[in-house]
């Protein structure tokens, strides 16, 4: 009796069906969630560990063209560091002598390709700038870039 | 009774909807989406700073009869001093814009900027050039809130050139 009833069983087993239906409401929610997220022209840009880039209600978006990185620890050109960047001051910078800075040669030096190449369109700087750093260390990396041949510039900001 | 539930059972048919090719498409999609998503939406702020005028320059200003007027924000450490710049506009009339602002506490009056500047864009609706000249100290976020204001208010457009400079 206990085996027949063992046979039975076994026979009347069903492949169990896998439960997808959870499985298919956290897909789509990561889904919404990525097509809101969706950037028709994602830009990989590298921002510095700790750098925080203040909030803004600009529309504008922002061109990669030669980043210029100023955090509260470094001065960076692209991924080229330049300049060590202490309590707000930068090394190696004479405030009324920019033009001797290693800033100013290394941007000189873009300029001259840029020139070189007859290519204005990427001649823009952007600015990736800590909203913690006080004006006077901005205005020297401001000043020496308006010197070196690029007076207009963008500010990379967080979108509000 | 029993032969009836039996019935049923036999003729119930499997009405589970096949999800099988719509979890395909997801995990098609989800790569996908992952690689194009922003999750830091970077957007910027145009600015310059002030470039020697050509006297060609300066003459086509003069020779349009609409007046443009360049109001300068002065940041200072503890108050916000406004006024106007001009060569299209006589010295009296530019006197009218000077203003001075005490900050409220740490915070500066950049609602009551606000309403300055959109009187000066009123007045002069050609104007479309800020200067803004912050103090040594003034932090890069509050220049950047100034910016925000100057630029445009309740989608307003206000004076969306902005020139970063130094005192003159």
């Amino acid at each position: 009796m206990a085996l027949g009833q063992r046979r039975y069983q076994r026979k009347s087993f069903v492949i169990p069906k896998l439960q997808i239906t959870s499985m298919m409401d956290m897909f789509t929610i990561i889904l919404i969630f990525l097509l809101f997220s969706f950037s028709d022209n994602p830009e990989k840009l590298h921002i510095e560990k700790g750098m925080m880039l203040p909030e803004s209600t600009s529309q504008i978006d922002c061109n990669k063209n030669i980043t210029v990185s100023l955090s509260s620890h470094s001065l960076k050109v692209g991924n080229q560091q330049i300049a060590v960047v202490n309590q707000g001051v930068i090394s190696g910078f004479d405030r009324h002598h920019p033009e001797k800075s290693k800033l100013y040669k290394h941007l000189m030096s873009i300029r001259h390709n840029l020139d070189s190449r007859k290519d204005q369109e990427n001649s823009a700087i952007i600015i990736f700038c800590d909203q913690r750093l006080p004006y006077k260390t901005i205005h020297q990396v401001v000043k020496t870039s308006g010197m070196a041949g690029f007076p207009n510039f963008q500010f990379a900001v967080l979108k509000k | 009774m029993k032969r009836f539930t039996r019935n049923k059972k036999v003729n119930e048919t499997d009405t589970d909807i096949d999800m099988v090719p719509i979890m395909n498409m997801f995990l098609v999609l989800i790569p996908f989406l992952l690689s194009s998503a922003s999750f830091f939406d970077i957007n910027a702020i145009h600015t310059s700073v002030p470039v020697r005028q050509t006297q060609a320059n300066s003459d086509d200003g003069l020779s349009n009869k609409i007046k443009k007027i360049i109001p300068v924000i002065e940041m200072k450490a503890n108050k916000i001093e406004l006024y106007a710049l001009s060569d299209q506009v006589d010295a009296k009339n530019l006197m009218k814009w000077d203003v001075s602002l005490n900050k409220n506490g740490n915070i500066f009056p950049l609602a009551d900027i606000q309403i300055y500047l959109q009187d000066m864009k009123k007045q002069y609706p050609e104007s479309d050039t800020i200067l803004i000249i912050p103090d040594d100290n003034i932090l890069y976020e509050t220049i950047i809130q100034t910016m925000d204001i100057s630029r445009n208010s309740n989608q307003h457009q206000l004076f969306p050139n902005v020139v970063l400079s130094d005192k003159i």
